[in-house]
């Protein structure tokens, strides 16, 4: 449906341009539409119908995370707010404990979109699973569906149904996660890393940031503190046990 | 950062309320730290120097593009298959198509890792000068000439892949060279600038590594005495040491057709050679455990690459039991009627050469030399050739005189210490069997043929060998940089 929309919109133009009175014209198209879908972009403005995301990037300490999803007017703005009529549902999260959903949603008066912003809740649970929460535009009094999807060179991406995944956990090393120098990842050296030398997890995701000597100084340091820690515990001390692998329980060997 | 600066409060509260909650507090926090502070001390160049040379293991360049990979199929070392569900991409580099999609991804990337690791020379270079006097001993003279000679050895052999035949068109546009750490985009310059520019910085770490001691206590490959803990200066043929370099000017020189130069840097690393500093390997290393030779002929290793994963790239391309996935192996004609054998080609089955890093089952031969030896932990199962001391008998054949038939007395010691028969004479092609047999998968091949200019030995067919031309020797450059 939205493939047409540029044609007739040309269509329109042209209409108004070849009138030949001189009296002005008002496009009346949008008056007769008053529609919503999910309008929300990944890389190279392509249409996304679900987002992926996780906690591993966020800080420690975070707890919460908010995840917009835009829903666009298909028409012309109101005076008023209009409610638009959103279900929410999941197999596997529950509101309250895995998410937290907005009081409305509302479009604002003048507005031509708003953000329905969901807050996810990071729960342990996330660190061994995924979760998913599934939003449904429906029809109501004040806004149609005119598309339920849009066709694109690569896919097709549903306009009404909007899926967020999220997790606590990695599906592949971050961008700036050298194995040649920090060796093999796995996502309990990330977190000691980042533990120990107070590391934002987000700076792994940008080499600008994460550069060749940044990355060697987190070598050093990480590999001189398992060191140390694994000597305390060869002495019976007090120790972090965060250095030791989770799977074979013996200290990390990092590189 | 608002909520980092809440953490550190917390945490300094935190510290001073409870020893024993602290542990790991001593370490200066991370984002405290400057990049510019990491090279405030000496500890802070060894590592941004050591973090530079563990990088050039990176799979698109000498963990795999430039050593074993690409670089050696274009150099013809490898048979191809006719299967492109299992060898896939590679026969389109093997045609020398480097417009696919594919190897314009693969080729950018070989540049921009590159480019990125002279990018961390010179921000050891641009700072080294003002702190001269953090270092102990005569580190100094070792971090700057090291950095040197790496972001003149990463120049050249970008110089080599993207740049024209040199022997043909000197004056051709090639490559950019960066000397500064100012993030400025530099032009192209002509093949012969960008040469002049590498044969700079060479001379200069030269000059700085004549305190190298691997000139008086040889390459330390057996590591400190009991008790020292730093092995900063140990372990020499791991890193671009005096030799190495010199044996890199000698590479240089003959790359731009200065013979002279070439003979006189070549045969300086031979004497070193003879000297005890890179001895030939022992032949009962080689013939004495044929289950466990020593493959890559260590002691002879002027230049090489440490890497621990190093028995990945026997994994990954050469192990037989990866059938009926792809294998790299030499073409069986060339194999058997050149390289390790015909009579007038100066090929055996004796060739310690073969003996080392060779199987043959069931008709195929396949390829060992980074297969591990038997024993664990040995720095040798670690070890990725860069440079070594054949080459320099090679290039010292091939530079001694216009005439290469002169050249034939170096070519015969080599192969007196590879257990084969001497030669009567020495000619292009047969100089060309020597060096597919020394430095077969070790990334130099392809760089020969383009300097000669002569045809690209795939196989014993001749119809299978494409002839030279500039079309297949000159790599364009990545889109990135011709778009600037």
């Amino acid at each position: 449906m939205m493939r047409n929309m540029p044609i007739y919109l040309a269509a329109l133009a042209a209409a108004a341009v070849s009138a030949s009175s001189c009296k002005e014209v008002h496009p009346d198209y949008f008056e007769d539409i008053s529609s919503v879908y999910f309008n929300n972009r990944g890389t190279g403005n392509v249409l996304i119908d679900t987002t992926d995301v996780t906690f591993v990037y966020e800080p420690l300490d975070a707890v919460r995370m908010e995840v917009p999803v835009t829903v666009q007017l298909l028409g012309r703005a109101s005076s008023l707010d209009r409610e638009v009529s959103i279900s929410v549902s999941s197999d596997n999260a529950e509101e309250g404990t895995d998410y937290i959903l907005p009081e409305s949603a509302v479009l604002p008066a003048g507005e031509y979109s708003f953000d329905y912003v969901v807050t996810l809740l990071r729960t342990a649970e996330l660190q061994t699973s995924r979760k998913e929460v599934r939003l449904e535009l429906h029809a109501n009094e004040n806004f149609t569906l005119a598309m339920t999807q849009m066709e694109q060179t690569a896919d097709t991406a549903s306009t009404v149904v909007f899926r967020i995944v999220f997790s606590d956990m990695f599906t592949s090393a971050p961008a700036a996660w050298d194995e040649e120098i920090l060796g093999t990842f796995s996502q309990h050296k990330f977190q000691l890393v980042c533990k120990v030398l107070d590391i934002d997890p987000d700076d792994f995701n940008d080499a600008n940031v994460m550069t060749l000597p940044m990355q060697m100084y987190v070598r050093e340091e990480i590999m001189s503190y398992i060191s140390e820690e694994t000597a305390k515990m060869n002495a019976g001390q007090d120790f972090d046990e965060d250095i030791l692998d989770p799977e074979t329980g013996d200290p990390i060997i990092f590189v | 950062m608002g909520h980092k600066i809440l953490t550190y409060l917390i945490i300094a509260a935190a510290a001073v309320l409870s020893c024993s909650c602290s542990r790991w507090l001593d370490i200066q926090p991370y984002d405290e730290i400057a990049e510019d502070d990491l090279l405030s001390t000496e500890d802070g160049f060894r590592q941004l120097l050591n973090g530079i040379y563990i990088e050039l293991n990176d799979e698109m360049l000498y963990g795999g593009a430039l050593s074993v990979e690409m670089i050696e199929i274009m150099g013809g070392a490898y048979k191809m298959g006719t299967d492109d569900s299992v060898w896939g991409d590679y026969n389109d580099i093997a045609s020398y198509e480097y417009g696919t999609e594919y190897w314009r991804t693969r080729l950018s990337e070989t540049w921009d890792k590159a480019y990125s690791l002279i990018l961390n020379c010179n921000m050891i270079l641009a700072r080294i000068d003002g702190a001269k006097d953090i270092f102990s001993g005569d580190n100094y003279y070792i971090i700057k000439g090291e950095a040197l000679a790496l972001r003149a050895m990463l120049h050249f052999d970008m110089l080599r892949l993207f740049g024209p035949v040199y022997s043909r068109n000197p004056g051709a546009s090639s490559i950019p060279y960066y000397r500064e750490y100012d993030g400025t985009a530099h032009e192209t310059q002509p093949a012969s600038e960008i040469a002049a520019l590498v044969l700079q910085d060479l001379y200069e770490a030269r000059v700085l590594l004549a305190l190298d001691p691997v000139r008086t206590d040889g390459t330390m490959m057996d590591g400190p005495s009991e008790g020292v803990t730093d092995t900063f200066l140990y372990y020499r043929n791991l890193r671009l040491n005096y030799y190495a370099v010199s044996a890199l000017l000698a590479r240089v020189c003959l790359w731009t057709g200065d013979k002279p130069g070439a003979f006189k840097y070549a045969t300086e690393v031979i004497e070193a050679g003879n000297a005890g500093i890179f001895p030939f390997v022992d032949r009962a290393l080689v013939t004495g455990s044929p289950d466990d030779p020593d493959r890559i002929f260590s002691s002879e290793v002027i230049f090489a690459l440490t890497d621990q994963q190093r028995g990945t790239l026997f994994d990954n391309y050469f192990d037989p039991s990866r059938l009926p996935n792809y294998v790299f192996t030499m073409e069986s004609g060339l194999f058997s009627n050149y390289i390790f054998g015909g009579v007038s080609t100066g090929g055996s089955l004796y060739d310690y050469r073969y003996l080392a890093n060779w199987r043959t089952t069931g008709g195929n031969s396949y390829f060992y030399k980074y297969s591990d030896m038997t024993a664990t932990g040995d720095i040798r199962n670690t070890m990725v050739p860069l440079i070594r001391l054949g080459e320099m008998y090679l290039i010292a054949a091939e530079s001694q005189s216009n005439d290469i038939a002169g050249g034939l007395q170096y070519i015969n010691i080599l192969r007196s210490n590879r257990g084969v028969t001497q030669l009567t004479e020495l000619t292009r092609d047969l100089l060309q069997y020597e060096y597919i047999r020394e430095l077969y998968g070790e990334g130099q091949l392809f760089f020969m043929y383009k300097r000669m200019f002569t045809r690209v030995l795939f196989s014993a067919t001749s119809s299978e060998n494409p002839e030279a031309s500039d079309a297949i020797f000159t790599v364009p450059l990545p889109q990135s940089e011709t778009e600037n």
